[in-house]
């Protein structure tokens, strides 16, 4: 399969362990995976890296995950990418549906459950 | 009991002792003790022993010698009627009681119950040693005016009764003295039936004079009215056959044929044994009450006219003025100190309407001697009227203790008490049962910068925070209705610095004896700066949780992706890896659970209600909990079909909860049960175990914060907060969970929630 009809995973986390494992979990998956530890520059990323999916964390520095989101959905080149919220904080689900994202992971989540949730939209 | 007045009782030398009295007379005893047309009557002990009492209260009763005999034996009736409840109230308390038209029934000699109207005032009075000994008991019979006002009874036929019931003996004789008519009562007052015109009236029986001596015939009333037309009549004796005396007034009458030539008489027989065995009596009695009045630690006087002269006087009366000459002398006279102190104007009103007066505690100032200083002095007392012959008031009694030690020995334990709470480092304040503020404390006045007079008319208001005010004066209104306690964190403003400072409020009713609210107590202590570290530490709580999460993500992730690295490997290492793994989502939980009572106790732990498959979710959580399952088995009995309102997740956590708690404390049993059915509308779970169950006494704490049952600490593990958050779900969903246990045979909890939740449709 070539590079062009590879999905692209974007995740953001300011942790690198979590970063890595993530690659790790989805090595045996034909996806091109980009990873990021700051997201207040989300349009630009999106633009220039184009991904399929946006896995985003919600406690990250400076502007905080809910608030890139956000800043994505009202843009309109970048609303349409579906977002997948994933985070330690027990509020995942109520944020959620707040700023509609197309589904989330509770940390620590099952590794099975988060290859779904990405087949989900990538695998189709 | 007072020696002295134990030898009274005996009674023996009484006329000796009367004599012995120089302040006070036999008449004014007479008047002070019969002559009142009152009640009078002085009972002792707690079972209410007839010390003395007067001929009124014969009469009311309707029986005699009685003195030594209890309230309870001389008048069983009562029991019931709640007189002798307010005879223990008095005895106990000291308290005077004052009655008005007490309705009482009492089985006199007709043997049928009747209602009596009585005014009485009892009042207690003390020994030597200040102890209550007993109660004098004044009271008016006032039966005639209640029923004839309230009509029940005509006055024709009470009239009747009244002649009906008079016992007169007759007899007639001729001109020579033979006995010629005589009626039963007659024969009942000779003991003998004398032939008619057989026996002259002097050979029936002997008459006595009141020596006792042979009276001659010739000398007897009826001689005189026959022989000379004398009407004369004077108190005799007669000895029937059995030998005992009567004593009786005879009111012979000549009978005149028509030329006006006396030919025979009638007599009239008044049998006045028992009076004079009653006043023989009386005299014993009046010698008892001299005995009172001299040896009894109560004052006595009477007060006689519109001016108030002291008439007798008591040498406890007495000690009050000290060496003062008091007999004789007008009240404003010989205690001039007594002017503008209240005391004339109660004693004017109980002379001019009757009305008795009973005070406790008053405070008057009183010089024990003449031209000395007034000292304050406590009393109890009462001032009773006094009647002449025409029933109109001429006195006043009054009778009362001196109680000035006690009460100040009182306002000094008060005073301390004061000054305890001046230097309480706490608000303190005070209010009356209504609510009106009485005292505030300095620590009070120092915090809020208020003034007294600031304090005493907004109080606490002024200084409770914006948010909490409407609250907080609401449960306020609550306590004062209910009685019940109060007991809350509130901000209150200090003035120094403008801040609002956690404290814990607490007030508190004091109530007396009846449970009546007499005051109220608030305190505030300040708890700010604990407050403070509480929220920081709950702030920290929960940045700790979620950071503990992070890289408990990442080495649950690793483990599974070993796992499924071991595929073709040794099933040994695939245990390990799988133990780890379940280690891991245990530290997940517990972490989650932290975080939860955090939650709670911010107020933020939410529920997403939905309609769910309350069958499904159960068997979720018995499948959530297999992974822990030790030998046990879990056995579900029941069926819901019908979908429940709301959160899946929150529920499912405290299924889990109960079932996990059930697995861990019965370590050695086979089964746990779960049983799951509808009543009224309502879902009940219940979840039980045959293990090492839970001693009563922490039955209610399981439900705490951090509560875990000592006993089991080192046998088991867990955080003892699973419980807490699993009631404050099912409080949540407006259900209720409880437990029932027994050491050594398990326990059940129990879980009830609504169907659909009360307030959607």
């Amino acid at each position: 399969m070539s590079q062009s009809q590879q999905k692209c995973v974007l995740i953001y986390d300011d942790d690198v362990e979590i970063l890595t494992v993530c690659k790790a979990i989805l090595a045996g998956k034909n996806y091109r995976i980009e990873t990021l530890l700051y997201c207040e520059n989300i349009i630009d990323d999106i633009q220039k890296i184009r991904p399929d999916i946006v896995v985003m964390d919600l406690w990250i520095p400076k502007i905080g995950g809910e608030n890139a989101i956000k800043l994505m959905m009202e843009n309109d080149s970048t609303k349409n990418i579906p977002v997948i919220l994933f985070s330690a904080n027990d509020e995942i689900e109520k944020i959620s549906e707040r700023i509609h994202a197309n589904g989330y992971l509770k940390k620590p989540f099952d590794i099975i459950d988060f290859k779904k949730v990405l087949s989900k939209y990538l695998d189709s | 009991m007072d020696p002295k007045s134990q030898d009274f009782t005996h009674g023996g030398n009484s006329s000796n002792e009367l004599n012995k009295l120089p302040i006070i007379g036999r008449k004014m005893l007479y008047k002070i003790f019969m002559e009142i047309p009152a009640i009078l009557c002085v009972v002792t002990g707690p079972e209410f022993n007839l010390l003395l009492s007067n001929e009124p209260f014969y009469r009311l009763i309707g029986k005699k010698d009685l003195n030594g005999k209890t309230m309870n034996d001389i008048l069983p009736e009562l029991e019931g009627q709640g007189f002798l409840k307010l005879l223990t109230k008095v005895y106990e308390s000291g308290v005077p009681f004052t009655g008005k038209e007490f309705p009482v029934k009492l089985i006199r000699e007709s043997g049928i119950k009747e209602t009596v109207y009585l005014n009485f005032n009892c009042q207690a009075f003390l020994d030597h040693e200040e102890k209550l000994t007993g109660i004098l008991i004044f009271a008016y019979d006032v039966t005639e005016q209640v029923v004839s006002r309230i009509k029940v009874e005509n006055a024709e036929s009470s009239y009747k009764k009244l002649v009906e019931g008079l016992p007169s003996a007759l007899f007639t004789c001729n001109a020579d003295g033979f006995i010629d008519l005589y009626n039963d009562a007659a024969v009942s007052l000779w003991g003998t039936t004398p032939e008619p015109g057989k026996v002259e009236f002097w050979n029936v029986l002997k008459m006595l004079n009141l020596k006792g001596e042979p009276l001659p015939f010739k000398e007897s009333p009826m001689y005189i009215a026959l022989k000379e037309g004398r009407v004369g009549n004077g108190e005799i004796m007669i000895e029937r056959p059995d030998g005992t005396r009567r004593n009786v007034i005879p009111y012979p009458q000549p009978l005149l044929d028509v030329k006006g030539k006396i030919n025979g008489a009638v007599n009239v027989l008044v049998d006045i044994t028992e009076q004079v065995k009653a006043r023989k009596q009386l005299e014993q009695a009046l010698a008892m009450l001299a005995n009172l009045y001299v040896n009894a630690p109560a004052f006595i006087c009477t007060l006689k006219g519109p001016e108030f002269q002291f008439d007798s006087i008591n040498p406890e009366y007495q000690k009050l003025h000290g060496k003062r000459k008091l007999e004789g002398r007008k009240l404003i006279e010989a205690v001039p100190e007594l002017k503008g102190q209240g005391v004339f104007e109660l004693l004017n009103n109980v002379y001019n309407t009757g009305e008795p007066f009973v005070v406790t505690e008053k405070l008057l100032f009183l010089g024990r001697d003449e031209g000395k200083e007034p000292e304050p002095t406590y009393l109890n007392f009462s001032y009773q009227p006094m009647y002449d012959k025409e029933h109109e008031i001429d006195g006043i009694l009054v009778f009362g203790y001196e109680v000035t030690e006690q009460v100040l020995q009182r306002k000094k334990g008060e005073e301390n008490l004061k000054t305890i709470l001046e230097s309480l480092p706490q608000i303190t304040s005070t209010s009356s049962a209504d609510g009106t503020n009485i005292y505030f404390n300095k620590f009070f006045f120092n915090y809020s910068g208020l003034s007294r007079e600031e304090a005493s008319s907004t109080g606490w208001n002024s200084i409770l925070h914006p948010d909490e005010i409407r609250d907080v004066l609401a449960e306020w209104e609550n306590c004062k209705t209910t009685g019940s306690d109060f007991y809350k964190e509130i901000r209150l403003k200090r003035e120094s610095d403008g801040m609002y400072r956690w404290h814990i409020a607490h007030l508190t009713a004091v109530k007396n004896s009846s449970r009546e609210i007499v005051q109220w107590v608030a305190t505030a202590t300040d708890i700010h700066e604990q407050k403070t570290k509480e929220q920081k530490k709950d702030e920290f709580l929960s940045i700790a949780s979620h950071e503990l999460k992070t890289p408990l993500t990442t080495v649950k992730a690793y483990l599974q992706l070993l796992e499924l690295s071991l595929e073709g490997h040794s099933d040994e290492l695939k245990l390990y890896t799988k133990k780890a793994i379940q280690s891991v989502d245990r530290l997940k939980d517990l972490i989650s659970e932290l975080l939860d009572v955090n939650k709670i106790k911010l107020g933020l732990l939410n529920i997403n209600i939905s309609s769910f498959n309350f069958n499904e979710m159960l068997d979720n959580a018995i499948d959530g909990v297999k992974t822990n399952l030790m030998n046990h088995k879990i056995i579900k009995t029941g069926l819901i079909k019908e979908t429940v309102e709301g959160d899946k997740e929150r529920l499912e956590q405290v299924i889990i909860n109960l079932l996990s708690n059930a697995i861990k404390y019965s370590p050695d049993e086979e089964f746990v049960f779960l049983d799951v059915s509808l009543d009224d509308g309502f879902v009940k779970v219940s979840v039980t175990d045959t293990g090492i169950g839970i001693a009563k006494t922490n039955l209610d704490k399981i439900f705490d914060r951090y509560f875990r049952v000592a006993d089991h600490d080192i046998q088991f593990q867990g955080l003892g907060i699973g419980l807490y958050i699993s009631m404050n779900i099912i409080q949540q969903h407006k259900g209720t969970l409880w437990a029932e246990s027994k050491i050594n045979k398990g326990s059940t909890f129990y879980i009830t929630i609504p169907l659909k939740r009360p307030d959607s449709n």
